[in-house]
C-alpha cells in the first residue's frame, strides 16, 4: 500500500478532465441534481402511458418533451422500451411520410428548462458558465444530426451537431456549449432555455453549428431530416444537461422524485362531489394538487369515472396549489367523480 | 375559440377563460402558456364569446325536490 500526497490533480493540459476510476470529479459534476433535464430517461408518460400519439404542434408527448411540427401528421411519438444498457425507456419518433422540408418548415422534439433551474449558469452575463449536453440516440438513419439551444425570446441560439455512424445502434452524443454572455436569459418561472432535437429543419431556422447567433436557429445547417424518410425511426434517451465541460454519467433519480418534478408542469388529479340539495347551490369543492405547480394551471376534465344527474364541471384555476372544482347538477340527487388535468407547462 | 366564464359566487366575469376546443379553463396568469396564447389571439383582434347566462341551478335558485 502506498500513499500519494499532492496538492492538485489536473489533466495533461492543466484542465479539469482528469478521470479517477472512470469518473471526472469537478465542482459541477459532484453536485446532486446536476442534470437540469427532467424525465431525461423517458420513464414518465403521464398523458399517454406508452401509447403512440400523432401530436399536433405544441403538444407535449412524454413528460417535459414537446413536439413541434409545421405540418400535421408527419411523425408519431411513443414511449418505447427500446433502450441502451442501464435504461428502460426511450422517446421514439417514427416518420409517417417522406416529407420535403421547405425553408420555413420545422420538425423537432423540444425540451424547455425553467429559468429557476438554470439561473446559476449566469447566461447573459460575463460570468456565463459552460454547459454540456449528453444523450443517447438510435436511428434507422445515419449521418450528422442537429439541434440547438435557444433563449426564451428565440433571438439567441447555438446550433449543434452530433454524428450517428451506425444505423440502429445506440450512440452517445456529447455537446459542450460555451455560456452565452449576450442576450436575455430568464431566471424565473418562465422558460430559461430551449433545447431542440431536430427531425427536419428548413434553412430559415438552420444555422452554423458551434457558435452563438443572434437568430432563431433550431438546428444546424445540413443536418439529417428524419421526416424526409417514410418509416424512419429516431430514439432518444439519457438526456442530461449539466454545468461544466464534462459529460458525467447519467444522474439516476428515484422514480417518485422524477414524477414529482414532472408534476410541477403537468399532473392528473381526481375530483369528487355529490349530495342532496333541497335548496340548490352549485356543487362546490376543491382539489389539492400533488405538487405545487409552476404557474396557475389550465384545468380540464379528462375522464368521468362515475356520475349521476350532473351536466359538467368548471374550475377556478387561479392558484398554483389547488383549484376550485364545481359540478353543475340537473336533479336533487347527484354525484360526479372524475379525473382532470392540470397543466402549467412552459 | 374562447368563451368568458362567470364566477360561480359573484356572478361576475371570472379570472379565467374557457377554451372551447377542449373545455379547458385557463387562468389569467401571465406565466401560464395557454393564457399567453390567449393574449396573442386577442392581439390579433379576436374576441371571446360572451358567457352563458347561468342556469337556475348555477344561479343559486331554489331547486325543488321531487320526493
Amino acid at each position: 500500500m502506498s500513499e500519494l500526497k499532492v496538492n492538485a490533480v489536473v489533466d495533461a493540459a492543466g484542465g479539469n478532465t482528469a478521470t479517477i476510476n472512470g469518473m471526472t470529479p469537478t465542482a459541477d459534476s459532484l453536485q446532486g441534481f446536476r442534470n437540469r433535464i427532467i424525465n431525461g430517461d423517458m420513464r414518465i408518460d403521464q398523458r399517454n402511458a406508452g401509447a403512440s400519439v400523432t401530436p399536433a404542434s405544441g403538444d407535449y408527448t412524454l413528460d417535459r418533451f414537446q413536439a413541434f411540427l409545421s405540418a400535421s401528421s408527419k411523425y408519431s411519438v411513443q414511449r418505447d422500451t427500446t433502450a441502451p444498457a442501464g435504461f428502460t425507456n426511450s422517446l421514439k419518433v417514427t416518420s409517417l411520410a417522406a416529407t420535403s422540408v421547405a425553408s420555413g418548415d420545422y420538425y423537432m422534439i423540444e425540451h424547455k428548462i425553467e429559468g429557476f433551474n438554470v439561473a446559476d449558469l449566469a447566461w447573459g452575463t460575463a460570468n456565463a458558465k459552460t454547459i454540456t449536453l449528453s444523450f443517447q440516440v438510435y436511428s434507422s438513419l445515419t449521418g450528422t444530426f442537429g439541434g440547438a439551444v435557444l433563449n426564451s425570446a428565440s433571438n439567441r441560439s447555438y446550433p449543434f451537431t452530433y454524428s450517428v455512424a451506425s444505423a440502429n445502434t445506440w450512440t452517445t452524443a456529447t455537446v459542450t456549449i460555451p455560456g452565452d454572455t449576450s442576450g436575455t436569459w430568464l431566471t424565473n418561472n418562465g422558460t430559461g432555455l430551449y433545447i431542440s432535437f431536430s427531425l427536419g429543419m428548413g434553412s430559415t431556422y438552420s444555422g452554423t453549428a458551434g457558435s452563438w447567433a443572434g437568430a432563431q436557429y433550431w438546428s444546424a445547417t445540413g443536418a439529417v431530416s428524419v421526416v424526409g424518410t417514410s418509416g424512419a425511426t429516431f430514439y432518444l434517451t439519457g438526456v442530461q444537461l449539466e454545468a461544466g465541460s464534462v459529460a458525467t454519467p447519467f444522474e439516476r433519480r428515484p422514480y417518485g422524485t422524477e414524477l414529482a418534478l414532472c408534476q410541477r408542469y403537468y399532473q392528473e388529479v381526481i375530483g369528487a362531489n355529490g349530495g342532496v340539495n333541497a335548496n340548490f347551490e352549485a356543487g362546490i369543492t376543491q382539489i389539492n394538487f400533488n405538487t405545487q405547480m409552476r404557474s396557475a394551471p389550465t384545468m380540464a376534465e379528462k375522464t368521468v369515472l362515475a356520475q349521476s344527474n350532473t351536466s359538467g364541471v368548471s374550475f377556478d384555476p387561479s392558484l398554483t396549489f389547488g383549484t376550485g372544482f364545481y359540478v353543475a347538477m340537473t336533479a336533487a340527487y347527484w354525484y360526479r367523480r372524475s379525473i382532470s388535468t392540470a397543466s402549467a407547462e412552459l | 375559440m374562447y368563451k368568458q366564464v362567470l364566477d360561480i359566487f359573484t356572478k361576475q366575469p371570472a379570472q379565467c377563460i374557457k377554451r372551447l376546443a377542449d373545455n379547458a379553463f385557463i387562468p389569467f396568469d401571465p406565466a401560464n402558456s395557454d393564457f399567453q396564447e390567449y393574449q396573442r389571439w386577442l392581439a390579433e383582434g379576436n374576441e371571446p364569446l360572451a358567457a352563458d347566462a347561468m342556469t337556475p341551478q348555477e344561479n343559486g335558485d331554489t331547486f325543488t325536490l321531487s320526493v
